[in-house]
């Protein structure tokens, strides 16, 4: 019920003995939410002057809200996920113009957890998540004037049947899509990360990158480098051709 | 009437006739969103053009749920958590919510008016301590038996009850 129905009830009720045909009788002009949330009058002619009226009510438009970029543009994407450090740099060059590098490409990231899950809504249902970590471990940046995009996130765990690898999407600047492409992990850094930590209890990957289907046909051109240590954290450095 | 615990669910739709700055933003963003990321699904070739369409074609599409829903998120967020759309009968306090869920009733490529989506609020757990006169009278207590703190939530379209437990 809207604040102006409930005024209407309290006016039409002069007494405690008035107030049930009072309720009654407000049911012909019961105010309902639309499929905006906005409050509409059943009053089915729009050119009939209605006998009575109140302002619309104003609640739904909430706080004065401000635009703001997509939660994907964001440079740590950990969220509420616990692993080992990992520094994400992604450069991104044009194959049709000499190889160089491509400013204001925008990239999109996403890998799996610790225990290789990945953010997502799960069956149908409700979420029971926090609501504020659904979007773990997702990112976008827009290519810098060297070509580079970086995220602070962890190292990616695996999952059944699939070696251990990063997802990229490349657009354009415009948003058309370039690129649909992964990035695979050295497997003697996997090896160390997977014995340890949060990594522990899920073991060793059970698919080397010769044998996943992905990176079968040839890992070279996806192979990252990565450099650091499980204390210190990694930091991996990728490049990614494109056409543009 | 049984008391029970309860979680209450409302849904809003977005659309092209959608009014407030705040819905404009949310559908400005969501398809923008769904523009970049259905290109995951579809077929450069053979351009699928509508949601439903591309959803027949790759049921992997499903994603784009979820997926879109990140354009939304931050919006989401500056309602810290109240469903401004769902007032209590007083008109000036709100729904509160936990959780929202995204759901994209259908899009276009080719045509921004076709953009059309949900988003479903879940309340946390309330106590249904009785219905009156096609209201809810619930209380974020959950101890009723003694005078306690409520609000009153009119029946209306869009406004369900989600999660049910009876109480002693």
């Amino acid at each position: 019920m809207k604040r102006e129905d409930f005024i209407k009830r309290g006016l039409g009720s002069l007494s405690l003995f008035a107030i049930i045909p009072a309720l009654s009788s407000c049911v012909k002009d019961e105010v309902v939410a639309d499929t905006t949330g906005s409050s509409t009058t059943i009053s089915s002619d729009p050119t009939t002057t209605p006998s009575s009226c109140s302002v619309t009510n104003s609640e739904t438009e909430g706080p004065f809200p401000t635009k703001s970029p997509a939660t994907l543009v964001t440079n740590n994407i950990v969220s509420d996920r616990k692993g080992t450090p990992l520094t994400i740099k992604v450069y991104i060059r044009n194959v049709n113009a000499s190889c160089a590098i491509i400013k204001d490409a925008i990239v999109d990231i996403w890998h799996c957890d610790a225990a290789g899950l990945y953010s997502e809504y799960g069956g149908t249902g409700m979420q029971s998540a926090d609501m504020t970590a659904v979007h773990f471990l997702r990112g976008r940046q827009t290519t810098d004037a060297n070509g580079m995009v970086a995220w602070t996130s962890i190292y990616p765990g695996w999952y059944s049947g699939r070696a251990p690898h990063i997802h990229v999407h490349v657009y354009n600047s415009a948003g058309k899509s370039l690129l649909v492409t992964q990035i695979a992990f050295p497997e003697d850094i996997s090896k160390v990360v997977y014995a340890q930590g949060v990594y522990a209890s899920h073991g060793q990957a059970d698919t080397t990158n010769a044998r996943d289907n992905v990176f079968s046909d040839g890992v070279t051109n996806e192979m990252s480098t990565v450099t650091g240590s499980v204390s210190a954290g990694y930091v991996l450095t990728h490049t990614i051709y494109v056409k543009a | 009437m049984k008391k029970a615990q309860i979680r209450l669910a409302f849904r809003i739709v977005i659309n092209k006739d959608s009014q407030s700055r705040w819905e404009k933003y949310v559908w400005d963003s969501t398809y923008q969103e769904f523009l970049m990321q259905s290109q995951l699904y579809n077929d450069a070739e053979n351009l699928w053009t509508t949601f439903k369409q591309l959803l027949s074609k790759n049921e992997k599409a499903e994603q784009l749920h979820f997926l879109v829903s990140m354009a939304a998120h931050p919006y989401l967020l500056q309602w810290k958590g109240l469903t401004y759309p769902m007032p209590d009968v007083l008109g000036n306090n709100y729904l509160p919510f936990q959780n929202y869920r995204l759901d994209i009733i259908d899009s276009s490529v080719k045509d921004k008016n076709i953009h059309e989506i949900g988003i479903t609020f879940y309340s946390p757990l309330l106590t249904l301590v009785d219905i009156i006169e096609g209201h809810y009278l619930v209380s974020t207590n959950e101890n009723i038996y003694e005078g306690v703190e409520t609000t009153m939530y009119k029946m209306q379209p869009r406004l369900s009850i989600v999660y049910y437990q009876p109480l002693e």
